[in-house]
């Protein structure tokens, strides 16, 4: 065992050098992180089948034996519906604002643009035969429990990490064997637990240890003091979102890795403007004009997606600054600066093991 | 693994017909890249779904008593591992 409280089981048993685990949707991330010595997790949800593919050759050629993975959002729950019912439910008032905002920002229509098509449960499942035909080293479950694919994850030489909001969630995960188990707090970008980060990770890493799953803390986390209180609490290694949108490396647009910069813990809001579901992002012109008086309710989701899903497209393809948001949690505190991803690893490494010398240190209170 | 696999198999099963639970659900918003957790307590209706293989399996809640304030439907499919027995 070594005596650096940065070498964690993480690292003996992936191959990593340090315990930061970096989610990204952007390959060019997941390809800086991995060779900086960290795990790069590419999101691969919103791709196309062949365009996942392709990402994930692009990423193993990049970073040879080094240890990376893809996240996919396998569904806990669905339902059956009838798109063309459900968009008579939309009241004439919503149309009637969202119309508003378009002629307010002359925002037209994108191309490109198209609904989703659904095939929720088949998509996935193509999409996790890409993952063990491609030889990919994690699949990462950033939802539904994974243990349905775990022999045939293993068979393939995959790990299998499931992310988890409750501990009755990683109970679970840890009695089917699954890997890695990724605690993830209140204070998460995205869809996140009701649960804080500091009550979840230590019941998790009790409900592990007498497994062979490790557990990786996660929501709120961007520094080195963060990584090291993780390490404290007994997991093997942080889990990490938001603070990776703000690299050099990131496809989001330069405005937006600013206003990431700029921002606050309260800057981080929830809002149902963008989907019908409380989703944690970075607070924006959009999220503020749902709340002004007069404004109506977002709907239910799937509604409210149907609704805005062209303003929102537009507002994209028109870049209009103020008006775009993205994903984001309570850690962008922690972000100062656009740098490369190799940097943030760097960084918090470093500043890690300063606060593990100061606790070491410390005279006794 | 063949195409024909994918396609959901329903089927009732009178043991778990009944019982209580909670169930914690989700799934990726559509048109977006996230996803959204949706926590449910209702009874299982008994029907089954097996999708694929290895089987990915599915429990149908009714007589839901908690579920998020905009869910509209009577129903929901939810997959197995998530799903507690009440007080679970």
């Amino acid at each position: 065992m070594s005596d650096d409280p940065l070498h964690t089981r993480l690292c003996d048993e992936y191959g990593c050098e340090v315990p930061i685990v970096a989610f990204a949707h952007t390959r060019d991330v997941i390809a800086g992180v991995s060779n900086a010595g960290g795990i790069g997790i590419l999101g691969g949800s919103s791709m196309g089948l062949e365009e996942l593919r392709t990402n994930i050759r692009w990423i193993k050629e990049k970073v040879g034996e080094k240890p990376f993975g893809v996240d996919l959002l396998v569904p806990a729950s669905f339902v059956e519906g009838n798109t063309e019912d459900l968009d008579a439910m939309i009241p004439q008032g919503h149309h009637d604002f969202v119309d508003n905002l378009k002629t307010e920002l002359e925002v037209e229509t994108p191309k490109d643009y198209r609904p989703d098509d659904g095939g929720l449960l088949k998509r996935s499942r193509q999409a996790l035969e890409i993952l063990f035909e491609e030889k990919v080293p994690i699949f990462a479950s950033g939802l539904g429990s994974p243990a349905f694919i775990l022999e045939e994850a293993h068979d393939a030489g995959t790990k299998v990490w499931g992310l988890v909001g409750l501990p009755r969630q990683a109970r679970r995960q840890v009695e089917a064997g699954v890997d890695v188990i990724i605690a993830q707090g209140y204070d998460s970008g995205g869809h996140s637990g009701t649960i804080g980060t500091f009550t979840l990770v230590p019941e998790v890493v009790e409900l592990a240890k007498e497994s062979n799953s490790l557990v990786l803390c996660a929501g709120g986390v961007s520094t080195g003091k963060h990584l090291a209180a993780a390490l404290a609490m007994g997991a093997a290694g942080v889990w990490t979102g938001t603070i990776w949108l703000a690299t050099h490396e990131s496809e989001t647009e330069m405005f937006l890795k600013q206003r990431l910069v700029d921002a606050q813990a309260e800057d981080a809001v929830q809002s149902r403007a963008m989907s019908g579901k409380p989703i944690r992002q970075l607070r924006s012109n959009y999220s503020e004009a749902w709340k002004q008086p007069g404004a109506p309710e977002p709907l239910q989701m799937p509604l409210q997606g149907m609704l805005v899903g062209e303003l929102l497209a537009g507002i994209r393809e028109a870049k209009l600054e103020d008006w775009m948001t993205t994903p984001a949690g309570q850690s962008v505190q922690g972000i100062h600066g656009i740098r490369p991803a190799a940097d943030v690893v760097y960084q918090m490494v470093e500043e890690a093991q300063e606060q593990f010398d100061q606790m070491m240190g410390a005279p006794v209170a | 693994m063949a195409e024909a696999d994918d396609e959901p198999r329903i089927y009732f099963d009178a043991e778990i017909a009944g019982q209580r639970v909670e169930a914690d659900g989700g799934h990726q918003v559509p048109g977006f890249a996230h996803g959204v957790r949706e926590t449910f307590q209702g009874t299982l209706t008994g029907r089954r779904m097996d999708q694929g293989d290895p089987p990915w399996r599915w429990l149908e809640l009714g007589e839901l008593t908690q579920k998020p304030e905009d869910f509209a439907d009577q129903t929901v499919w939810c997959e197995e591992s998530f799903v507690f027995r009440v007080g679970e």
